[in-house]
């Protein structure tokens, strides 16, 4: 093994030494060339996408002003949105949709990690019941009784109509959220129900992921994103084209995502 | 060219289902493309500082997975190197092995990956009794009827959704149906069970970042997240190319991929993977992570000077550029590395004895019109490397018989010279060329006697006009103005 990885390592070195004269790059040579890399898609409205972290924007170029540029990547990438003014109204608003449409059962990332207090409690009193994937976790599971208890789990989960989660950023202009993997932030929540609602502060978003690196950089929190086991970085609902490139939804994830955006907090 | 090659080409064009399928869906994945850059900064300004980051990259191969196999480590990720691809084959059956119950194979399911591919993972786990689900619906589709990748990103671009409708109907026994989404749901069923009671789960790596040991999978539908959220095992297989230094060339390059692959601004999910469940308190994930850093002759390709076709970031927009793929598709190509950076990659990487002959032959498969080189986010030179490839036939590795059509000495090339160095002699090469082609064919020419009967084997030349440009332009010069005649004539 250590042998593979010396043999491997010395042959690149090697390599790299003859090809540097002999031309590494073909024909064409690019040089050094900018860093950072240009933003891929600037977003429209002026003043942003500037790679500036978000706390040192200028004032009066904050979050409102890409919001719309976010709801219409949303829209572009079938992900549903809707704005609501404060968390207390999200969680009026919410609980009694959700009761409207028939939805009896949710599962949540625990209440600590969701941007509308009470939110769960209030699904609750409604008679949703609420499941919080967390224990006893399914990887841990000694060998005998791993795959009974995991099929248990997983049965009751898999008839979950619907997974509320909440977001740690997002990007105006490619209309992604990010979720983090972690204690009372289970992957499943977002990958197993049909449905996945994100609750997401408008504090948290910013122009482009380009902003959101620059943003971890200046804050010396690069490493603190290695922290979940999984961030995942979400652009619409889980769609394939295999098939004659014709797209359909819900494959191994949500055939709805829908982004509920809360001002105010 | 081989007449294996050529028999391939053959039933590919005869197959005019196929060639109507291939020209739809290229050229909608083109278009996509086209649509893609027009929202974003310039495409040649992205394009360049693309290729930039991927061939500083490459320079600093060796000091990038050092740094990468470190911060992976710290992370709980086992690493292993492998030499070839029996090592990591081995490696991963090894694994499979440890999981093993009671004599009951750990249930293992995979997402799309040319390097498992390459490593012809799914031969060596069907050779080790340890059965497999592909996940990746392409895949899934291609599983159930014994049929191979024809696409670097839509591995069943060749299949029509009335083959695939069949084929459900016969082996997942659902109602008749042309209804995609209804296919697609019926997949979702289908794989959610197995997923769900999933071991071991095999991905490849879109792109793995040094600074941070980050593992990237870029997909659409997921799978490789429900798999890394249930397996208890994740073995993840990337090539030593597959390194980037920061999360700026990998939020970068990201968007690169999927513009160019698919036309959207970003997937649908870009997974970052940094280790196993790391506390007692996290709810789902696997227990052991383990990374697989393969060579495979890659090493050696930098060494031949073609490092440059190793900043490939697999968007497959090459592909769907080309008019050769375009008219032929994947298949013809012979191994899962199709269309013109197949042509590059194929020839150089190792490959098993009987396919040698064969791939050397690919670098002749090309029009070298450059559309690829057009396309490509990273501005990979491909007509240039394919060219190359053809003038220095041993650095293929197994190339030791020399292409028929690529032999050093043409007599027929210094003719060819000869006749276009004076004006006279061409005058007169293209009366003869029409004398001849008179002989020889009504739309195209197919056949030339020698010295010119190997190159025309593999080529038609359309039939000379009946009367040459020079005699119509000095007509028209002295009846009307010239730009009557110039546009379309």
């Amino acid at each position: 093994m250590t042998e593979s990885r010396r043999n491997i390592l010395n042959s690149i070195a090697n390599a790299l030494s003859v090809a540097d004269q002999v031309d590494l790059s073909g024909r064409r040579s690019f040089g050094v060339g900018p860093r950072p890399y240009p933003v891929v898609a600037p977003p429209s409205a002026p003043g942003i996408g500037t790679g500036m972290p978000n706390e040192d924007a200028p004032a009066g170029i904050g979050p409102s002003r890409w919001q719309a540029e976010f709801l219409a990547a949303l829209e572009r990438q079938s992900t549903s949105s809707e704005v609501v003014e404060s968390p207390v109204l999200a969680r009026l608003k919410l609980a009694g949709q959700f009761k409207e449409e028939g939805v009896t059962k949710v599962m949540a990332w625990t209440a600590e990690h969701l941007p509308v207090p009470g939110i769960l409690e209030s699904l609750k009193v409604l008679g949703i019941e609420v499941i919080n994937p967390t224990t006893p976790l399914l990887s841990e599971a000694g060998s005998e009784s791993r795959g009974e208890m995991r099929r248990l789990i997983l049965a009751e989960l898999e008839g979950v109509d619907l997974g509320l989660t909440g977001a740690d950023f997002a990007f105006a202009n490619t209309g992604t959220v990010v979720l983090g993997s972690g204690p009372g932030r289970s992957r499943l929540v977002s990958q197993l129900a049909r449905r996945h609602v994100v609750l997401l502060p408008v504090s948290r978003l910013m122009p482009t992921p380009e902003d959101w690196l620059a943003s971890l950089r200046h804050t010396g929190s690069l490493l603190v994103l290695t922290q979940p086991a999984n961030v995942a970085l979400v652009s619409g609902p889980s769609r394939t084209i295999d098939i004659e490139l014709s797209p359909a939804l819900g494959v191994h994830g949500p055939r709805l995502l829908h982004v509920v955006l809360i001002d105010n907090i | 060219m081989s007449r294996l090659f050529h028999r391939q080409v053959a039933a590919a064009l005869a197959d005019a289902q196929l060639r109507s399928t291939l020209h739809r869906s290229t050229r909608r994945l083109h278009q996509w493309r086209a649509e893609a850059y027009q929202e974003t900064t310039d495409f040649s300004q992205l394009q360049a500082a693309a290729g930039n980051a991927r061939q500083q990259a490459l320079a600093k191969l060796p000091e990038l997975l050092e740094q990468l196999e470190t911060q992976a480590r710290a992370n709980g990720v086992h690493v292993f190197w492998a030499k070839d691809a029996s090592a990591a084959t081995a490696h991963v059956v090894d694994l499979a092995r440890q999981m093993e119950r009671h004599g009951r194979p750990p249930r293992i399911v995979k997402a799309r990956s040319a390097t498992c591919d390459e490593i012809g993972l799914d031969g060596a786990l069907t050779a080790a009794s340890l059965p497999y689900t592909d996940t990746q619906i392409g895949d899934y589709i291609l599983q159930l009827s014994d049929d191979a990748p024809s696409h670097r990103v839509f591995p069943a671009l060749h299949r029509r959704k009335e083959d695939v409708g069949a084929l459900f109907q016969q082996k997942l026994d659902m109602p008749e149906t042309l209804n995609i989404q209804a296919m697609a749901g019926m997949a979702r069923f289908k794989l959610r069970r197995t997923i769900l009671h999933a071991d071991l789960a095999i991905t490849g790596v879109s792109f793995a970042v040094a600074e941070t040991g980050t593992l990237a999978v870029v997909s659409d539908t997921g799978n490789d997240r429900l798999m890394n959220a249930v397996a208890s095992v994740h073995v993840l297989l990337m090539g030593i190319d597959k390194v980037v230094p920061t999360l700026d060339d990998l939020v970068f390059l990201a968007q690169m991929l999927t513009r160019s692959a698919e036309g959207a601004a970003a997937p649908s999910y870009l997974n970052l993977y940094h280790g196993p469940s790391s506390t007692p308190t996290d709810p789902d994930g696997p227990r052991e992570m383990h990374l697989i850093v393969l060579d495979n002759g890659r090493s050696e390709l930098l060494r031949q000077g073609f490092g440059q076709s190793l900043a490939c970031i697999h968007c497959g927009a090459c592909l769907n550029a080309c008019p050769i793929y375009r008219e032929v598709g994947g298949h013809v190509y012979g191994s899962h590395y199709g269309g013109p950076i197949g042509a590059i990659l194929m020839p150089l990487l190792p490959t098993p004895a009987p396919q040698m002959g064969f791939f050397s032959d690919l670098p002749y498969a090309s029009t070298l019109c450059g559309a690829c080189a057009e396309v490509c986010p990273v501005g990979i030179d491909i007509p240039g490397l394919l060219l190359k490839l053809r003038n220095e036939p041993d650095a293929s590795n197994h190339a030791r018989r020399t292409p028929i059509s690529g032999r050093k000495r043409i007599p027929g090339r210094h003719l060819f010279r000869w006749v276009m160095n004076s004006p006279r002699r061409y005058r007169l090469g293209g009366r003869l060329l029409r004398a001849a082609a008179r002989v020889w064919g009504r739309e195209r020419i197919r056949r030339l006697p020698p010295p010119f009967r190997d190159w025309a084997s593999g080529r038609d030349l359309p039939v000379p006009a009946a009367r040459p440009f020079r005699d119509r332009w000095t007509e028209a010069r002295t009846t009307r103005s010239p730009q009557g005649v110039m546009p379309n004539d």
